[in-house]
Order: structure tokens, then C-alpha cells, then sequence
């Protein structure tokens, strides 16, 4: 029985012409090592466990690259509705591309089609520094469409940046 | 006579840590970072009833400089408050801090008045407008709305 570390090493070093005899005239050395799963397996089932506690079924939301969403502290986690996306160059109505003078008769359709609850309301995303001279069309078309609500895609702001 | 096998009583982890691992990428992959929300705002479709019946609301006008105009509208007794409050901008954006602050003071003043009216104009940005929203629904204003240009 090995006792200490230097007892290892000579038994290493005699293990060569152990096995050498053994097999024969070849020197083979058999090199045991073990490796600890059980800690790779504890890691693991953390990071799982921490993931499915911090993961949420929010809302999904088609963000557009370069669309900075403004902060806030008030909002309400999910909703649903027709997604209305203000760019730069153009207005998307659920992924299309729609002119100002098409998004009222759309946005009736829209209406007419949809479910009861998810006709009311519009969820308008837009970058933080567009002008509201760009939003408004938008909003007055909503209302003229017969939208009672209007809802604002934010971020969540976080107290530390108050 | 056959000899009895020794039971074995060593675990196979290798499966275990392959479905760990699976589970972590597609978690990973799902994983939601940045919270969304959405502000929601109710608009008015049109009153056609008598305006001496509209409810007390606050009006608040942003002006292109980034001043903010606050206004106590249709209130009966308005006792010991100013009718019109006048908020410089700060650096040139709109000072909303100070908006918190006054809002909180006439809804403690005047706790009925559950209405405030946000009137941006053209080149007001839109996270300025987010921002106005987000103080008067601080300050307990559950009837926010955005008056069209």
C-alpha cells in the first residue's frame, strides 16, 4: 500500500519494468488519472437552476436593429395588440411596410381582423430620439381606426440610473 | 460454483452533464436580459358632453426650448396653488426631475384630479415625452393622455 508521495513516484518508476515483464519486452507506461465530475455537475446544475429562475415568458418583441427604446420605470409588463414600428425612412404595421396614407384603412382591417382583446390596442416602438412630429400621425391614425389604447415599447429602467 | 458479482455502485455522470450542458445552451439562447415593458395610454375619442363637465385635469405643455408649461385646468377651488407653472429647461432638455416634484405636490394638494394631458410639440423627442408620462404616473395620475400636434 502506498503510503506517501515519494512511494508513488517510485512505484511510477518501477512500474515500467514491472509491465515490461509483463508484456513481453514492451515498455508501456499506463498513466491513470481521474477527473472529478461530480464538482463539473454541481457547476452545472447552478447555472441551470440560476437561468430558470431569472428567465421570464415576457412579451416578445421584433426589436429593429439601431432602434433605441426610451426608459421607464412605470410600465406594464406584457401586452398585446398590433405592433406599429416608426423608423427613420417608414412605418412597419405588424413587419409590413405601410405609407401614412395607407395605416388608417390598414389599421380598420387590422382591427376587423384581430381577436376582441388584441384589437384595442396599438404597441408603438420607436427610437428614443425621434420627434414627436413623427410619432403623432401614428397616434392620430389609432384613433382614428377606433384604438382606444396606445401602448409605448420601453426598457425597464433601473433604479441605479436614476 | 459461480462466484457472485460484486454490485456496482459507480454513477455514469457523462449523460447528466450532456443534458445539463443542452439545458444551459437553450437557456442561454432564451434568456431574457434587458426587461420590456410597454406605457400605455388611453386616448379620448371625442367628448361631445357639456365642457363644464370635464373632470380637473393638469395640462402640461412642452415647449420647443424644452420648457415645461404646467396647468391646472377645470378645478373649482384651486386654493393657495398657481394657476400656471413655468419649469425651465436644464442643459437644454426638459426638467423632468423638477415636473416629479410638482406633480407630487398637486396630487397631494388636489388628490381628485386623476387626468394629466401631455401637449409635446413638433421637435420634442420622444424619450422626453416617455419621460413626462413616466412622473405623472409616478405621482399617482392614473388618466395620462398625449394631446395630437
Amino acid at each position: 500500500m502506498i503510503q506517501s508521495p515519494i512511494e508513488s513516484i517510485s512505484y511510477l518508476q518501477a512500474a515500467p519494468s514491472v509491465l515490461k515483464k509483463k508484456n513481453q519486452g514492451k515498455s508501456r507506461r499506463i498513466l491513470a488519472s481521474s477527473l472529478t465530475l461530480t464538482s463539473l455537475v454541481d457547476v452545472f446544475s447552478i447555472i441551470v437552476i440560476y437561468l430558470l429562475v431569472s428567465t421570464s415568458s415576457g412579451q416578445n418583441l421584433d426589436i429593429k436593429e439601431g432602434v433605441r427604446l426610451p426608459e421607464s420605470q412605470s410600465f406594464d409588463a406584457t401586452a398585446q395588440g398590433v405592433t406599429v414600428e416608426i423608423l427613420n425612412d417608414r412605418v412597419l404595421l405588424e413587419g409590413q411596410s405601410v405609407s401614412l396614407e395607407d395605416l388608417v384603412a390598414q389599421l380598420k382591417i387590422q382591427k376587423a381582423n384581430q381577436n376582441q382583446d388584441k384589437n384595442q390596442r396599438i404597441l408603438l416602438q420607436a427610437d428614443k430620439g425621434m420627434p414627436f412630429d413623427k410619432i403623432n400621425p401614428v397616434i392620430a391614425a389609432a384613433m382614428a381606426s377606433g384604438f382606444e389604447t396606445v401602448s409605448f415599447a420601453v426598457i425597464q429602467k433601473s433604479e441605479r440610473n436614476n | 460454483m459461480s462466484k457472485k458479482r460484486k454490485p456496482d455502485f459507480e454513477v455514469d455522470l457523462l449523460p447528466v452533464i450532456a443534458v445539463l450542458a443542452i439545458c444551459i445552451s437553450f437557456l442561454l439562447l432564451n434568456a431574457v436580459w434587458v426587461q420590456l415593458g410597454f406605457v400605455q395610454v388611453k386616448q379620448a375619442m371625442g367628448n361631445a358632453g357639456n365642457p363644464k363637465d370635464n373632470p380637473p385635469s393638469v395640462w402640461i405643455t412642452i415647449e420647443k426650448s424644452g420648457d415645461i408649461q404646467v396647468q391646472i385646468k377645470d378645478l373649482a377651488k384651486r386654493v393657495g396653488f398657481p394657476a400656471q407653472m413655468q419649469l425651465s429647461a436644464r442643459n437644454g432638455a426638459a426638467d423632468t426631475q423638477s415636473l416629479g416634484g410638482v406633480s407630487a405636490q398637486i396630487k397631494t394638494k388636489f388628490p381628485d384630479i386623476q387626468m394629466a394631458m401631455i401637449l409635446p410639440s413638433g421637435t420634442t423627442s420622444y424619450e422626453t415625452v416617455i419621460a413626462v408620462m413616466d412622473e405623472m404616473k409616478k405621482a399617482q395620475f392614473t388618466n395620462v393622455g398625449i394631446a395630437p400636434l
